[in-house]
C-alpha cells in the first residue's frame, strides 16, 4: 500500500453522558480537529452541552445503540473521505492525551485494527470489567486464533473502507466484539495500544451496560460466532495476506503437509496439531469431535486443518475399537473376543466407558506417534525444498547422484537417533513397530520412490501402481528392519542375531589354498550382521570402502564402542588402494569388495547383462584374482526371520592368470557376478538395497565419465 | 642391460603401452597420474611384472609406496631387494 498521509476523524459516541462528554471532546480538540459526536439518542441533554464547540454532530432521534451510533460513525467518515476513524467512549474513561500514539500507530500499520489496552493493574478497575475481559478475549482466541489484550475497550482506530467491507449485523455493545471476529476473519491484524486508563469511582460511574441483555446478546453473538468459526468454508478476505488454502486430505499426506509448510508453519507447530487432533479423536466425545478439536485447536492457536486431518486417523472402526479393547482389558484383565448384541448393545454404556478408558492410553501414545511421523515428513519435505534452493547452479544432476548414495539422504541424524532410542526402550519389536508406520510414509517419499524405482521396474517389470508401492513399502521396511537389526547388534550385543553361514566347507578349501580370498558382496541383507559369521577364519579381513566424516548411520561396532575388527583400505588413497589390495591377498588374507557399484575414483567398469538390461560394475576385484591367483567367491547376505541371517557362498569365480590389459577380458567373470546377483533377486526381492539406478548407462566408457558418486557402506 | 632398461622394457611389453619407446619414459617421470599415465590396475599388473621379471615379490604397501613413483625408485627398490 502506497504511504498515504492517514485521515483520521475521531469519534465520540455518545448516550446520556452529557456531564463528560465536554470534557473530553474539549481535551480532543486541543489535539485533533476532526471530531465527530454521534448522539444515540440521549434522553439527558446529550449533544446540546456542546454549544460552542468546533465538532461535527449526528443524532440518532432514538436509541439504538452503540453498534449503530459507530456505524453512522462509518458512513460519515466514508462519506467525508476519512481513512480511519478513531472512537473514544464518552464517559471520560479515555484520555485523549493517547490520541498521539493512536495517530502514530495508525501511520505504521494502515490497514490494522488498533484496540487501546486498557491497563488493568490499576486499583480503580473493577473486578467484573477484569473478568469480562478475559472471557471476551477467550472467545476472539476461539473463533480467529487471533489474541488480543483488550476485547471490550472501546478506545479504538478502524480502517474506514476495511470496516465498512464487513457484514456487521450486531447494533449493540456487542458489535465490537463482532467486528473484531469478522475483522480477523477477514485477514485483517489485530494490534494492541497501550492506553492510559481512568475508572471513575463507582457512585460516579455511569454505565449503559445493561446486565442480562447485553450479556444474553453476547452469548447469542459468541455462539453464531463460533460455530461460523469451525464451519469449513472460507472466510472472505479484504486484506492480503499472503495465505493460500488449499485442500489439506489425510489421502494426500505429503501434498498436505507440503501446503502447510508453505503458510510458514513449522514441523513442531504441525505435529504438535496433528497430535491434538490425533488425542482429542481417540476420545469418544461422540459426534463433535470436529467441533471440539477445531475450538482446542483454535485457542492454542495451532493449524486447524492439519488437527481435523490429523483426527481422520481415528475413524472408527480402528482406532475406537482398539480404545475399547485396552478399556476392557483394564478393567478385566482380557480382551474383549465376544461380539454380540449383548456385549456392543445392552452393555453399550460399558464399552463407552472402556472407550474413555482405553482412549485415554492410547490417544496420548498415538498421539506421540502421530506428531513424530508428521514431524519427520515435514523436516524431510523441508530440507528437500532448502536443499533444492541451496543447490543454485551446482549442476544438479551431479548433486543428486552424490546425494542418492549418502545416508543423509535415508534420514537425518535425529531420526536415526530415534529408532535407536526406541531399541534402548523396547528392544526389537518397539523399533519394528515403529517402522511399520514410518516407513508407509517413507514409501509415500518421492525422493524414496525415485530411488527404489530403477530396481523394481526391473525386478518386477509388470507391476501396477498399487503393486509397485507395496512393493516400494516392503523394500524400504526391510531395509529399515536391517538398519534395526545393526544397530541391535551394536547396542544390544551380536547375540541377539543368529547368523547361519552357507558353504563353509567350500570356504575352508579356498583358503587352505592359501593364495588369499577375495569376497564380493553386493548391497543387499545386511552384510555388516553377517559378516560376524566370518570369526571362524581367524584371518584378517579388509575392506575396501570410503568412510565420509558427516555419515549419520552407524556400523555395529561404533555402536558398542568397538573398535573396527576390520581393516579398512580407503578407494580414495594411494593408486586406488590397489598396491595395499594386493599386498594383503599376497599375505593370504581375506579382501572384501562391493561387486554391484563403481567405487571412489574407480573408474575400471564393464557393463554386463542384468535384469533385462546394462549395467556397469567394477571389474579391479578380478583383475586382482587374476594377477594374484585368490579365488573369488559371491558371499551374499539376507534375513531369514526377525532375528536370523544367513550368509551364502553363492559362487565361487576363478579368474585365470594372464588376461592381459584391458576391460573386455573381465566381462565373462563379472557376468557370472551379475547373474549371481540376480538369482538373488528372485530369491529375495525385497533385500536389494542398491538405490542406485544402475541401468542409466549401457557403456563402460560413458559410465566412467559420469562417477562422481561416494560409496555408502550397508 | 641395466634393471632401469629392462624395467622400461617391461613394462611397454606387458601393460601393452602403445607408441612408446623406452626412451620416451624418463627416469623421473611419474608412473602414474600425470606423467606415463598408468592407473590403479596397471599398478597391479606392475607388481606382478616386478615378481615375474625380477624375482621381487612386494608384500609391504609401506614399502611399495615410495617406490611406486618413478623409474628411478623403483629401479632403486628391485636393485635392493636383489643385492
Amino acid at each position: 500500500m502506497a504511504e498515504v498521509t492517514p485521515n483520521i476523524l475521531v469519534v465520540i459516541p455518545l448516550y446520556n453522558h452529557a456531564e463528560t462528554v465536554r470534557q473530553v471532546v474539549e481535551k480532543t480538540l486541543q489535539l485533533h480537529k476532526q471530531v465527530l459526536v454521534v448522539d444515540d439518542g440521549s434522553s439527558d441533554a446529550g449533544a446540546t452541552v456542546l454549544e460552542g464547540l468546533d465538532v461535527r454532530i449526528l443524532r440518532h432521534a432514538e436509541n439504538r445503540g452503540k453498534g449503530a451510533a459507530l456505524k453512522t460513525a462509518l458512513d460519515e467518515a466514508q462519506r467525508l473521505g476519512f481513512s480511519h476513524i478513531l472512537t473514544i467512549d464518552a464517559d471520560g474513561q479515555h484520555d485523549p492525551a493517547d490520541i498521539p500514539l493512536f495517530i502514530a500507530e495508525i501511520e505504521k500499520y494502515p490497514t490494522a485494527l488498533l484496540v487501546g489496552k486498557r491497563d488493568f493493574e490499576q486499583a480503580s478497575i473493577p473486578g467484573s470489567s477484569r473478568f469480562g475481559r478475559q472471557f471476551s478475549n477467550f472467545w476472539l482466541r476461539v473463533q480467529t486464533g487471533k489474541s488480543l489484550a483488550d476485547t471490550q475497550s472501546g478506545f479504538r482506530a478502524y480502517p474506514v473502507k476495511i470496516i465498512q467491507g464487513l457484514r456487521l449485523r450486531e447494533t449493540r455493545y456487542s458489535y465490537e466484539i463482532e467486528v473484531l471476529v469478522r475483522a480477523a476473519w477477514a485477514g485483517v491484524e489485530l494490534r494492541d495500544i497501550d492506553i492510559s486508563v481512568y475508572y471513575p469511582p463507582s457512585d460516579e460511574r455511569i454505565s449503559h451496560f445493561r446486565g442480562f441483555m447485553d450479556n444474553f446478546r453476547l452469548t447469542l453473538l459468541n455462539t453464531k460466532l463460533t460455530m461460523r468459526s469451525i464451519a469449513p468454508w472460507p472466510h472472505r478476505k479484504l486484506v492480503e495476506s499472503g495465505e493460500v488454502e488449499q485442500k489439506i486430505s489425510v489421502l494426500q499426506p505429503l501434498r498436505s503437509l507440503r501446503t502447510l509448510l508453505t503458510e510458514n508453519l513449522t514441523p513442531g507447530q504441525l505435529a504438535a496439531a496433528g497430535a491434538v487432533g490425533v488425542f482429542l479423536g481417540a476420545l469418544p466425545i461422540l459426534a463433535a469431535h470436529t467441533i471440539v478439536i477445531l475450538l482446542v485447536a483454535g485457542y492454542f492457536r495451532l493449524n486447524k486443518v492439519a488437527a481435523v486431518g490429523a483426527s481422520q486417523l481415528c475413524m472408527p472402526p480402528l482406532v475406537p475399537g482398539l480404545c475399547i479393547e485396552v478399556g476392557y482389558f483394564m478393567r478385566n484383565g482380557e480382551f474383549l473376543t465376544e461380539l454380540s448384541v449383548q456385549t456392543l448393545g445392552y452393555q453399550a454404556l460399558d464399552r463407552l466407558y472402556e472407550w474413555l478408558l482405553g482412549s485415554l492410553l492410547v490417544g496420548p501414545v498415538l498421539a506421540g506417534a502421530v506428531a513424530l511421523i508428521i514431524y519427520l515428513m515435514a523436516v524431510s519435505i523441508r530440507r528437500e525444498t532448502t536443499s533444492a534452493a541451496v543447490v543454485g547452479d551446482v549442476p544438479s544432476e551431479t548433486l543428486k547422484r552424490e546425494q542418492a548414495w549418502t545416508s543423509r539422504s535415508i534420514g537425518a541424524s535425529w531420526q536415526h537417533q530415534s529408532f535407536y532410542l526406541m531399541i534402548r526402550l523396547g528392544g526389537r519389536h518397539a523399533a519394528y513397530l515403529l517402522l511399520y508406520f514410518v516407513v508407509f510414509y517413507y514409501a509415500l517419499l518421492p525422493s524414496v520412490r525415485r530411488k527404489c524405482l530403477p530396481y523394481l521396474e526391473h525386478r518386477f517389470p509388470q507391476a501396477g501402481g498399487w503393486t509397485q508401492f507395496v512393493n516400494r513399502y516392503r523394500m524400504c521396511l526391510e531395509l529399515g528392519k536391517v538398519l534395526v537389526d545393526r544397530a541391535l547388534v551394536g547396542i544390544l550385543g551380536p547375540q541377539r542375531v543368529k547368523v547361519e553361514l552357507l558353504g563353509k566347507q567350500e570356504l575352508l578349501e579356498l583358503l587352505a589354498e592359501n593364495k588369499g580370498l577375495i569376497l564380493v558382496n553386493a548391497h543387499v541383507g545386511c552384510w555388516q550382521v553377517a559378516m560376524s559369521a566370518l570369526g571362524f577364519m581367524k584371518l584378517p579381513v579388509n575392506l575396501l570402502m570410503q568412510r565420509d566424516a558427516g555419515d549419520i548411520d552407524r556400523h555395529y561396532f561404533e555402536h558398542a564402542g568397538l573398535e573396527c575388527p576390520y581393516k579398512i583400505i580407503d578407494p580414495h588413497g594411494f593408486l586406488g588402494g590397489a598396491l595395499e589390495m594386493v599386498a594383503v591377498l599376497k599375505r593370504g588374507e581375506v579382501l572384501s569388495v562391493m561387486g554391484d557399484r563403481m567405487l571412489g575414483e574407480d573408474r575400471n567398469g564393464v557393463a554386463v547383462d542384468f535384469m533385462g538390461g546394462q549395467v556397469t560394475m567394477p571389474f579391479s576385484a578380478y583383475k586382482l584374482a587374476s594377477a594374484t591367483g585368490a579365488p573369488i567367491v559371491a558371499l551374499l547376505s539376507y534375513k531369514t526371520g526377525p532375528d536370523s541371517y544367513a550368509l551364502k557362498l553363492f559362487r565361487t569365480i576363478r579368474v585365470p592368470a594372464e588376461l592381459g590389459r584391458g576391460s573386455s577380458v573381465f566381462i565373462p567373470y563379472v557376468q557370472e557376478f551379475a547373474e549371481t546377483l540376480e538369482a538373488f533377486c528372485q530369491e529375495n526381492p525385497f533385500q536389494f538395497f542398491n538405490f542406485f539406478d544402475m541401468w542409466q548407462t549401457s557403456a563402460a566408457e560413458s559410465a566412467a565419465e559420469h562417477e562422481p558418486i561416494s560409496n555408502r557402506e550397508l | 642391460m641395466g634393471v632401469k632398461e629392462k624395467l622400461k622394457q617391461v613394462l611397454i611389453e606387458d601393460l601393452n603401452l602403445e607408441d612408446v619407446e623406452p626412451d620416451e619414459i624418463d627416469d623421473d617421470m611419474a608412473l602414474f597420474g600425470e606423467g606415463l599415465g598408468l592407473d590403479s590396475l596397471d599398478a597391479v599388473e606392475l607388481v606382478v611384472i616386478i615378481q615375474k621379471h625380477f624375482g621381487v615379490e612386494i608384500k609391504d604397501m609401506e614399502e611399495g609406496r615410495p617406490a611406486f613413483q618413478t623409474i628411478n625408485t623403483l629401479a632403486k627398490y628391485i636393485e635392493e631387494r636383489l643385492a
